[in-house]
């Protein structure tokens, strides 16, 4: 039982991956995620959106997995989405190898112990995240500054700009959180598969 | 599937975009190849609208996701869903207003002109006069809600939700109109961090359709 808004949404899984999951996990006992009954409802949009999420999240790029999951995660904190921010925090952490490190991040991304060019792609978020109709091109320059190339940033805006969807897709329908061990889990499949599941 | 919006842009004959100045570089039609100049083609001729629009260029930097973006707004925009054109192109212009983007808000309140809402419905949504009498009860009790889910998604709860059902939209509808906002709150941010401007449709279609504005006026006094 996993509580949604909206009782269609929860009620009516459609056939694919995510509805088997949810039988799986019923019939088990096993932790249920609110969010598979977000992707059974509307198959097709799941799978473009995991699709998408698979090429911005964990495809090679020159901006590490690592960071594009701590965006998440940070991201996700500034929108006050606990489901998102727990997931991404866990998954970053596994990247990391560093758990303490990523929630210093969400914390405070100035007195964390970051490297400065991560600091600067981690403010250029929140910019994007709270106040992306003022960015121009100064904030473009600042990160070219940093060591930043025009393939990085693109990653990080849609890394950043993707979890704006999901915060809001996730918490407008009431997914909450499952149990830390339950992150931790899904974090170690993450960080080694992406979003992809088969 | 030409549609009406785009059909309107390829009647206007208006020279083709400029190559616009942004943050970070697109990739411009004349420059496009392969994969990214086949997504073009596909679009001009699907859709029937002489050049493809900035979003896409941004998206095309990286061909695999140009796809899933096409593929997304192609089946959950650009179509009749639980919620008809108009009403998703209503929550596509205020959230795209809202979050200061003018590139979106151009073209969506554009949208929206097309599939028939007034120029005072226009109005109430870039300005947020969501008590407008150009938008129905039920319309503001959607907007109010689509207001929210983009602020302070994480203040939503059932009451939200009961207040939509009572004012008469489906579960599928609202599923949808949460859908629909969070999207724009990602297309707001990737169009806005690229710095793209507005496209001025909205002035073409003030200079093309002069005659629905009339027809609007007589809708307008009509209703009042």
């Amino acid at each position: 039982m996993t509580s949604l808004f909206l009782a269609d949404v929860e009620n009516k899984p459609q056939p694919g991956t995510y509805f088997d999951l949810i039988a799986v996990a019923k019939s088990s006992g096993a932790d249920s995620w609110g969010i598979w009954n977000l992707r059974a409802f509307r198959p097709r949009i799941a799978d473009s959106l995991v699709r998408l999420s698979q090429e911005i999240m964990h495809e090679p790029a020159p901006i590490s997995v690592a960071l594009r999951e701590l965006i998440a995660a940070y991201t996700s904190s500034l929108n006050h989405c606990e489901f998102c921010m727990k997931a991404h925090a866990a998954v970053a952490a596994s990247l990391y190898n560093d758990e303490a490190l990523v929630w210093s991040v969400i914390r405070d991304v100035e007195s964390a112990a970051l490297a400065e060019q991560d600091k600067a792609m981690l403010r250029f978020a929140r910019k994007v995240t709270l106040q992306s109709g003022l960015i121009d091109r100064a904030e473009i320059a600042t990160l070219h500054a940093a060591g930043w190339d025009d393939t990085s940033i693109f990653y990080a805006i849609a890394a950043c700009a993707l979890f704006n969807f999901y915060n809001r897709f996730v918490s407008a329908n009431g997914v909450r959180p499952v149990s830390d061990e339950a992150f931790r889990r899904l974090a170690s499949r993450m960080a080694e598969k992406g979003y992809v599941r088969e | 599937m030409a549609l009406p919006e785009y059909e309107m842009i390829a009647g206007a004959r208006r020279d083709p975009a400029q190559t616009a100045i942004t943050n970070i570089p697109v990739i411009e039609e004349s420059a496009a190849t392969g994969e990214v100049a086949a997504l073009y083609d596909h679009f001009r001729t699907h859709f029937g609208r002489p050049d493809v629009p900035g979003i896409l260029k941004c998206f095309a930097t990286h061909p695999p996701l140009l796809k899933q973006m096409m593929d997304l707004s192609e089946s959950l925009i650009f179509a009749e869903g639980a919620l008809t054109r108009k009403h998703k192109e209503m929550i596509a212009t205020l959230i795209s207003a809202q979050n200061l983007c003018p590139y979106c808000a151009d073209s969506h309140g554009f949208f929206l002109r097309v599939h028939g809402g007034t120029a005072k419905t226009l109005d109430a949504l870039q300005t947020g006069d969501l008590g407008s009498s150009g938008l129905s009860g039920a319309e503001q009790a959607l907007l109010n809600f689509a207001r929210k889910v983009n602020l302070t998604s994480h203040q939503i709860d059932r009451e939200d939700v009961n207040h939509l059902l009572q004012a008469g939209w489906s579960e599928v509808q609202i599923a949808e109109a949460i859908h629909i906002t969070s999207l724009f709150a990602t297309f707001n941010r990737v169009a806005n961090a690229f710095g793209l401007g507005s496209q001025e449709l909205l002035a073409l279609y003030a200079n093309v359709a002069g005659t629905h504005s009339r027809e609007d006026a007589l809708v307008e006094r009509n209703n009042s």
